[in-house]
């Protein structure tokens, strides 16, 4: 796994192989910087879809279940993610929707009628 | 021979040593869809290769059966796992032993010697196999600092090192003392900023009877 740095915007570029095709991630300067004193395993480990997605969907998950428990009988919630690299694995980093979100996420639930 | 060629000639010798004894590893995906890991390793003795438990596989349940090698002469190894040669807990304990397989001819291959000898403020230097441009090999140099302990409660004291910056693909990488010619740990973390630690010669040494 080779990472590159966008040199207008300091981004890491993760390569991320999925079946015959080959995207980048680009992750933020500010999430994706050595951290002194903070140390990883420096094994190689190429990042996977799953471990991209896999937290993001553990959260939509976990949030759409404690709303429906609710005593209300529709809930729109919006969320957006951005994505750190860390230990050699995508991290989701959940945060407010918005324009630069690298992915928005949106729930819609709507009690059943009896 | 002048002292000053005896010495050049001293440190040539274990840093080719430590070269033709590293092995860069690459374990392919697991049984439950564990993404491919590459690292580094090295001899310890003939067809006894060691490394980082987190290099082979995350738990003992994702063990893979084999372990691809490449000697850095260019020599493709096939290298079997062992659950009881898979060594890793929370308190630090990181250790693989791998025994060659097949039928390539390994008795040529050279293994390196280990020695706990250390003192802060050393000298060391290592030679590993990191992703990117340099796989084929790339050394590094520290200064030892002192020991590390991730566990209050106790645990393995891991030694600190500070020098060259090392990120992914170091891990299992031999760390020799330049004032003993001896491989004194192994690579084992790093924050890609310039501070690393390694695993202490003596825990290898006291484990490599029972692989």
């Amino acid at each position: 796994m080779i990472e590159n740095v966008d040199a207008g915007t300091g981004a890491l570029l993760v390569p991320l192989s999925l079946g015959a095709y080959r995207v980048y991630v680009s992750i933020p300067e500010s999430l994706s910087m050595a951290r002194p004193g903070s140390e990883d395993e420096i094994a190689t480990r190429a990042p996977s879809l799953d471990s991209m997605l896999g937290g993001v969907v553990a959260f939509a998950e976990e949030l759409a279940a404690r709303l429906r428990t609710a005593e209300v009988s529709k809930l729109n919630v919006e969320f957006g993610c951005e994505f750190a690299f860390e230990s050699g694995g995508f991290v989701a980093v959940i945060g407010k929707a918005s324009a630069k979100s690298a992915v928005k996420v949106g729930l819609e639930w709507v009690k059943p009628t009896a | 021979m002048g002292k000053a060629d005896g010495l050049t000639g001293f440190g040539d010798r274990w840093e080719r040593l430590l070269r033709l004894a590293t092995v860069a590893l690459e374990v392919p995906s697991g049984k439950r869809g564990v993404p491919p890991v590459s690292g580094s390793g090295f001899f310890v003795a003939p067809g006894v290769v060691v490394t980082c438990a987190h290099v082979v596989a995350p738990c003992l349940d994702d063990l893979p059966e084999e372990v691809h090698g490449l000697t850095t002469s260019g020599g493709r190894l096939r290298l079997r796992a062992s659950g009881s040669a898979y060594m890793r807990d929370d308190r630090g304990l990181d250790i693989a032993f791998l025994r060659t397989a097949g039928d390539g001819n390994l008795s040529d291959l050279p293994y390196v010697l280990l020695s706990p000898r250390i003192e802060v403020g050393d000298e060391v230097w290592t030679y590993g196999h990191p992703e990117g441009r340099f796989r084929g090999g790339q050394p590094a140099s520290f200064k030892y600092e002192g020991c590390s302990r991730p566990d209050i409660g106790g645990g393995i004291e891991l030694m600190r090192l500070r020098g060259t910056p090392v990120g992914p693909g170091f891990s299992g990488s031999a760390v020799a003392n330049r004032r003993t010619g001896a491989v004194c740990g192994m690579l084992c973390t790093s924050d890609r900023a310039g501070s690393a630690h390694m695993l202490p010669a003596h825990e290898i040494i006291a484990r490599c009877a029972d692989v």
